[in-house]
């Protein structure tokens, strides 16, 4: 891992975002961006003071999406951060890969907000027109900075950047491509927001994983991306090293849409096969970033599955889920989370848990208390977990 | 790296054609295509023009889904776990003895989620947010059809759903046989689904779906634009080890795969894409272009994306080899479309059958002259190459053999 990019509810670039992570700095407040007045709650994460012009100079910045414009400014940092940008790398050795929730389908409902005012037949406002082609997330990237390697979109739920980071990842190994951009992007959408208030999941004031009192998940937007290259691709050209994606896991709960396996099956699954595929038993992980959402039933779970795959190690991993913070910024949740995991390596030092009051004696995890926590970390494990049971599990090391 | 053999044991397909995949190699067998109108209702918002494509007609999803929690399900979900509940029956698997966490389910699609997305949106405007029902929501995500048929099937291996416009499938087929050559699973779904709906169907007429009302003409001089169609396709991969021991039939080897992006500026980009993505799916399957006995294009009768794909097709295999494009028949099905090139590839793999291709009647003399088949040829090929190329810069490339002895 050579790059990273990340824009974010606490701030925009990877080593603002980790200033301001470490300093516990809470990015959710009062929606702005539309009116939450007839929800049950009104916060969420909005990332602030975004501007595309600084990032998208090739393509037409009002043609895209917010969640396309964040991911050609969070491909076009992570390039910048690993010495990529204009470099002269074949571009079809170069491969972009994000993990969406919605991706651009947001842009939809404005023209269907029209429909439903003026109810009347009539023309579809141009834009809505490509707002059904979720594949303009990688593209776009990939277009403004011409890299024409493997280009996909993996639409795997709240799994979804670790999901890109997979396979990127595998696409690197099985010689596809020599370097890929990785990662995850979403924005805000009334759509979502109706969906997670009929569900009664979101916390009205704040997002408290694994705390007793928690109350439910704030729906958030951004993106982060990563770069990934061979180990002697990257040695060759002597870039620095955050560190490596040592292996993955993906297993389905294949047990219901929205609520996780009781036991957390698939999640002990995917973390015990990321840990084969690295090579590495439980007792070798330092650190575990959380996908902890903030809802009653995801951090339990999460916490079991933590405890079913570390048994009498769990006191001693610290564990925590930066959605305090951010909230759950959706496809761009976990490729977020991996950018934490590899600053965390780099730096010693793990984010905290933030708004953690009071312990939940059915989440007995190491919680890192709303303080960092200075720690040498060799081994990171980055948790995500979606609806559908859709699970992607991966573990970076430092080299 | 010593990789495993990946074959296909089983195909499942609900398309205009009909239910199942006899009755879609019945109709491309006939010559049938299935193109006609169809009217999109939303009760409460303005009414459209009927839309002209290939739909899916009523069928009883109960016959393979049984009746339990079949209502909560949106359209597309349905017809993806059928066509995968097809394909489970032929491959002669048995969910119910299955090792659950060996067998996974990868799904492509391009507008899965799409309807439930915005019905929930517009209901939550017009009735009140306060009004949605839960159970509207698991729907929404593109991720609905593959992530119900886990469920269904208690498929607890790995599960991806991916979206790349109209190679989606063939990158989700591509994608499961590198989890199997991996040895990640033992047993994997894989395919596309695509349904048109109020929705997606308001889009595609205000982009000019409406002023089509013919059939598509793929590589032909007339053409004009593609026809959308619906569809659903799911393949069953495995590991060829696990085949033998289970004494299962063969359909199809996985040799390769190729994939390429270029940004969509020109024509020749599109070109440029598919080539190097046949060219990769080539060198990854260690064959020259004329190891190659039959190509499953992707002309969808568009007047650039065919004339690119002529281009690089003529390039890499010259005029002889027979090519057959299965979207003159069952439409443009973009997510599900590269499963029904594999679903046709079978045909001629399997049946020694290359159907010919409708819509196409006169060469274009501004493309070089591929050999699309005008008649059905009976012809037996070892090695065939089933190609993708979407307008949005994607192509992916796949070759597939006849079984041989594992």
């Amino acid at each position: 891992m050579t790059g990273l990019g990340v824009v974010s509810p606490i701030g925009i670039g990877a080593e603002e975002f980790w200033r301001r992570a470490l300093a516990g700095s809470v990015g959710t407040s009062e929606i702005t961006q539309f009116d939450t007045s007839p929800y049950q709650t009104h916060r969420g994460g909005e990332v602030v003071a975004f501007r595309p012009e600084l990032y998208i100079n090739k393509l037409d910045a009002a043609g895209l999406s917010r969640s396309t414009q964040f991911a050609v400014a969070v491909t076009r940092m992570a390039l910048e951060d690993a010495g990529l940008l204009d470099s002269d790398i074949p571009s079809e050795r170069v491969g972009v890969c994000f993990g969406i929730v919605l991706g651009n389908r947001p842009s939809a409902e404005r023209y269907a907000s029209r429909l439903c005012r003026e109810r009347v037949a009539g023309g579809v406002a141009r834009a809505a027109v490509t707002s059904h082609d979720a594949a303009v997330t990688s593209r776009a990237p990939a277009a403004e900075f011409g890299l024409t390697g493997p280009n996909l979109v993996l639409p795997t739920a709240c799994a979804a950047g670790n999901s890109a980071i997979s396979f990127a990842m595998d696409a690197i190994r099985a010689g596809r491509a020599d370097v890929m951009v990785a990662g995850g992007a979403d924005e805000l959408s009334k759509t979502m927001f109706m969906l997670f208030n009929s569900f009664r999941s979101m916390a009205p004031l704040a997002v408290q994983p694994f705390d007793r009192h928690r109350k439910g998940l704030m729906l958030s937007e951004g993106a982060a991306a990563l770069v990934l290259e061979s180990d002697e691709h990257a040695r060759a050209r002597g870039a620095r090293i955050y560190g490596e994606v040592a292996g993955h896991g993906n297993s389905a709960d294949a047990y219901h849409m929205t609520a996780p396996h009781p036991e957390g099956r698939g999640a002990v699954r995917s973390i015990r096969e990321a840990l084969g595929q690295a090579g590495l038993g439980p007792d070798e992980v330092n650190y575990i970033s959380a996908h902890g959402t903030g809802t009653p039933v995801n951090d339990l779970v999460e916490a079991k599955a933590i405890h079913t795959v570390f048994g009498k190690r769990v006191g001693t991993i610290p564990v925590s889920s930066i959605k305090g913070m951010l909230g759950h910024t959706q496809g761009a949740a976990s490729a977020i989370e991996a950018v934490s995991c590899l600053l965390a390596i780099r730096d010693g030092i793990v984010p905290p848990n933030a708004n953690y009051e009071e312990p939940d004696e059915d989440c007995d995890l190491d919680v890192v208390a709303n303080a960092p926590r200075r720690l040498r970390v060799d081994v990171a494990l980055n948790n995500a977990f979606g609806f559908g049971g859709n699970i992607s599990c991966v573990v970076f090391t430092k080299v | 790296m010593s990789w495993s053999r990946v074959v296909i044991t089983g195909a499942g397909a609900v398309t205009a054609l009909g239910v199942g995949k006899d009755a879609l190699f019945d109709g491309l067998r006939e010559g049938r295509s299935a193109f006609s109108f169809r009217s999109f209702h939303h009760e409460r918002l303005p009414e459209l023009p009927p839309l002209y494509g290939a739909f899916i007609g009523e069928f009883q999803v109960s016959d393979f889904l049984g009746r339990k929690g079949i209502r909560s399900l949106s359209r597309e979900s349905r017809i993806f776990m059928c066509a995968a509940v097809m394909a489970c029956a032929e491959a002669g698997l048995t969910p119910q003895v299955w090792e659950r966490p060996s067998v996974g389910v990868f799904g492509a699609s391009v507008l899965s989620g799409y309807e439930d997305y915005l019905r929930l949106f517009t209901d939550g405007l017009l009735d009140g947010v306060d009004r949605i029902n839960p159970a509207q929501g698991p729907q929404t995500g593109f991720n609905a059809p593959t992530s119900q048929l886990a469920i269904h099937l208690g498929a607890e291996g790995p599960n991806i759903t991916l979206t790349n416009g109209g190679t989606s499938s063939l990158d989700a087929v591509a994608y499961a046989a590198d989890y199997l050559r991996d040895n990640r699973a033992k047993v994997i779904f894989a395919g596309g689904v695509e349904t048109l709906s109020y929705f997606s169907a308001r889009e595609f007429i205000s982009g000019g779906a409406a002023e089509t009302a013919q059939p598509p003409r793929p590589f032909d001089m007339g053409r004009n634009v593609s026809v959308l169609g619906e569809a659903g396709a799911v393949f069953v991969l495995e590991n060829a080890g696990e085949v033998r021991a289970r004494g299962g039939r063969v359909q199809a080897e996985v040799l390769g795969y190729g994939r390429a992006f270029e940004p969509p500026s020109s024509l020749h980009a599109l070109e440029r894409a598919s080539r190097r993505a046949i060219l990769e799916a080539l060198r990854e399957a260690d064959l020259e272009p004329h190891a190659v006995e039959a190509v499953y294009a992707s002309a969808a009768g568009e007047r650039e994306a065919d004339a690119a794909e002529a281009a690089s097709l003529f390039e890499v295999f010259g005029g002889r080899t027979p090519v057959y494009c299965v979207k003159g028949a069952v439409g443009e099905c973009l997510g599900a479309a590269g499963a029904l090139q594999i679903a046709a590839a079978l045909l001629g793999l399997t049946q020694n059958l290359i159907p010919r291709t409708l819509g196409f009647h006169t060469h274009d003399p501004a493309s070089p002259a591929l050999r699309v088949t005008t008649e059905p040829l009976r012809l037996t090929p070892r090695r065939v190459l089933v190609h993708a190329l979407d307008v949005g810069g994607s192509a992916t490339a796949l070759i597939l053999a006849a079984p041989e002895p594992l």
